[in-house]
């Protein structure tokens, strides 16, 4: 959903606002290091940016590609401006509004990532923030470390990846999916897509998917010390050697029409209806 | 309505069409037969629904068999040996990473995590194939693990790295050495509970993927770390 | 590019890729793998009726050919070679699980019968009415020389004279049971025609809520 202008968030004391004329499809990158960084698509050829600097001795750079007329690329950069005594953490509260055709990168190691409606791909690499993304439709690659990473909607490709945190994904169209976690959990909630491709794994944590019934997908579900619970009355198939050691369930189910790979060392993969 | 069978004394009736229509159908132009289908609607409708079946299975579309028959396969050729061990990505890796401040530290991060995505997603994991000398795990020096060559150099390369992290620890900024010290510490876990695994099957390939997969992360986080440290 | 440009500049790479397969390269067998396993896999379902049983059939089947893919000098086609050997790999389960076989060089008896034909009315035409379900179920029920040889040709695509080298049989036997398993498959239809589409057990996971 695009947000109309009046929500803005007005520049407050330490605020800047900016607005940039871009082509349709802008690439635009965020390197921040502390702080929210909020992205939402719109219907006009132009970034709106509001950013609020949070910490001392810190400042915003922007640089565009081609510096005049409408930008192809936008860069925002937070940097310490003192370099006697830097600043740990700069923080530094990011709003854009960006057309929705725009590509995103984004970094943001210590603070959080949100983006809604942006139909390019997007790239979010975060240290120890929570990231979401809403209604996402170009290839998507979420890398965090310890922050929980919610993808809700997503239409293109998605690769989301964290050490510790969590993973829940919500109503996917995606073809190709692919979650991974250590010791976080994983939560798939939706339907598959007919021929899509998700494999979803992670070490200690549980994988709990929720998918509605009617849902047609070929299942590898397997781990070395977890449990299996499934709820799907599924046919059996697979060959009868090589089954690796520990509890597996390879079936078909309503068709088998995606396929599914769900890997956990030790957690529990349960499998439900919605 | 009632076709009669034609009388055998016609020149070619429906006998006839019998005995042409394999040929016919292989492509074998025949004027009489096509005639005949055409007057004799038995003989018309054989033929229709012949040529029905073939449409019908033209289109039979082809079926795929489940990621499970490849990675059988690929298990079975590296173990009979088959599969010759190649400079792969992590030899390749080992090499690349530096202990000293280059890329961004998100940057190294984003590095080390497509390694592992890649890893991970696309199985790009040695087997043992040749048996190494075994490299004893971190957390205990027990029951040795048998590894490849290129296994052991990652595992020695994150020992290294993780040396250096801890030299220069201290000089983190607070939040940041906590997310990472509390990533690196389920890593860890992980790492010793597959080399337990390991111990007790050695043959349990998804340990062992594991295995490779945590060691991979690890080297990630400590390469970000130590950007991240030494900006 | 044109088709013969086309198909001569695959099989440059596929002579590639069998080079470096040879030399223990697992891309290599990997893209060889991945360029087949369709056509191998479907033949071996078809000629199985059983996933779990195909799957392990076309493993097998692929497994012979990568630790024999020394030997293979290019005297034939990759692909034949492949499907031979697929071929072989289903026969031989067929004959372990005591199935009978029809040797595709025996000779019928049924040269001189009149093929049946259907004098009623023209609504009783097939056409129209063959679903894939209905044709897998039929494929299913045909003797094995049939299934193999009509699989071979009207399914994947084959000639007669690849079939032959496949079957270790003549091009007139293939063409001769081509025809036979065209006409048997005809009966079937004629004889299930007007019931419901049922689902054979062996498809019904995969064809199960296929929309019109």
């Amino acid at each position: 959903m695009l947000v109309p202008a009046g929500l803005l968030m007005a520049a407050g004391p330490g605020s800047t606002e900016k607005d940039i004329p871009t082509s349709p499809t802008p690439r635009v990158s965020i390197s921040n290091v502390a702080g929210k960084v909020v992205v939402k698509g719109w219907d006009r050829l132009r970034i709106h940016v509001a950013y609020t600097i949070v910490s001392p001795n810190t400042a915003v750079d922007t640089e565009q590609v081609p510096p005049q007329g409408a930008a192809d690329k936008v860069r925002f950069l937070t940097y310490t401006t003192d370099r006697t005594e830097p600043v740990p953490n700069p923080t530094v509260d990011y709003v854009l509004q960006v057309p929705t055709g725009a590509s995103l990168e984004i970094q943001n190691p210590q603070g959080s990532v949100q983006t809604d409606s942006v139909r390019g791909d997007i790239s979010v690499e975060s240290l120890g923030g929570n990231v979401s993304i809403v209604d996402s439709a170009g290839h998507l690659s979420i890398r965090s470390v310890a922050g929980n990473i919610e993808v809700i909607r997503p239409a293109g490709r998605v690769e989301a990846s964290s050490i510790n945190g969590n993973l829940h994904f919500v109503n996917s169209t995606s073809q190709r999916l692919r979650g991974n976690t250590t010791s976080g959990t994983i939560l798939y909630e939706g339907d598959f897509v007919p021929g899509g491709s998700y494999v979803l794994s992670d070490y200690s944590g549980n994988i709990t998917i929720l998918c509605p019934p009617s849902a047609s997908f070929e299942l590898d579900a397997k781990t070395v010390r977890g449990k299996l619970d499934n709820q799907f009355p599924m046919v059996p198939r697979g060959p009868k050697s090589f089954l690796p050691p520990g509890n597996s369930i390879f079936g078909t189910q309503g068709g088998g029409k995606a396929t599914l790979e769900v890997t956990s060392f030790s957690g529990t993969i349960h499998i439900r209806q919605q | 309505m009632r076709e009669e069978r034609q009388e055998s004394n016609r020149k070619f009736g429906c006998q006839e069409f019998d005995a042409n229509l394999a040929a016919y159908l292989e492509g074998e132009e025949n004027s009489d037969l096509r005639s005949h289908a055409e007057e004799c609607s038995a003989c018309g409708i054989l033929l229709d629904d012949i040529e029905a079946i073939r449409s019908a299975a033209r289109e039979l579309p082809l079926e795929s068999p489940s990621p499970r028959v490849w990675s059988n396969i690929r298990a079975t050729l590296a173990q009979e040996g088959y599969i010759r061990e190649q400079e792969s990505f992590w030899q390749r890796w080992a090499g690349r990473i530096t202990f000293g401040p280059r890329m961004a530290p998100v940057a190294a991060l984003a590095f080390a995590l497509t390694l592992a995505i890649v890893l991970l997603f696309h199985g790009d994991i040695q087997q043992n194939v040749n048996p190494a000398p075994a490299l004893p795990s971190v957390a205990e020096r027990a029951t040795p693990v048998s590894l490849s060559d290129v296994q052991t150099n990652l595992i020695r390369t994150v020992q290294g790295m993780e040396e250096n992290y801890k030299a220069r620890e201290a000089s983190l900024d607070p939040s940041a050495k906590q997310v990472y010290a509390a990533g690196l510490a389920s890593l860890d876990s992980s790492i010793r509970e597959c080399m337990e695994s390991l111990r007790n099957q050695p043959e349990n390939m998804l340990a062992r993927e594991y295995l490779m997969r945590a060691y991979a992360q690890k080297a990630e986080v400590l390469a970000s770390a130590l950007e991240y440290g030494g900006r | 590019m044109s088709r013969q440009k086309q198909a001569a500049s695959s099989v440059a790479t596929e002579t590639q890729l069998i080079a470096r397969a040879q030399r223990g390269d697992e891309e290599a067998f990997a893209a060889l793998f991945e360029a087949h396993k369709r056509r191998v896999y479907s033949l071996c379902l078809r000629m199985i009726g059983n996933p779990t049983e195909a799957e392990d059939l076309t493993q097998e089947a692929f497994l012979q050919l990568f630790r024999k893919i020394s030997t293979f000098r290019g005297e034939s086609a990759f692909s034949t070679w492949l499907h031979r050997l697929a071929v072989n790999v289903v026969l031989m389960h067929l004959r372990k699980k005591g199935l009978n076989q029809i040797s595709l060089d025996e000779t019928e008896n049924s040269q001189g019968e009149p093929i049946k034909r259907d004098y009623g009315d023209e609504d009783r035409r097939l056409v129209g009415s063959i679903d894939r379900i209905g044709l897998n179920r039929a494929i299913a029920e045909l003797p094995p020389g049939y299934r193999t040889v009509f699989i071979l040709h009207d399914v994947e695509g084959y000639e007669h004279n690849e079939i032959a080298e496949i079957m270790n049989c003549s091009i007139g036997n293939s063409k001769s049971q081509l025809h036979k398993a065209r006409l048997k498959l005809r009966e079937w239809f004629k004889e299930h025609q007007g019931e419901q589409p049922k689902r054979s057990p062996a498809h019904a996971a995969n064809e199960s809520k296929e929309s019109e």
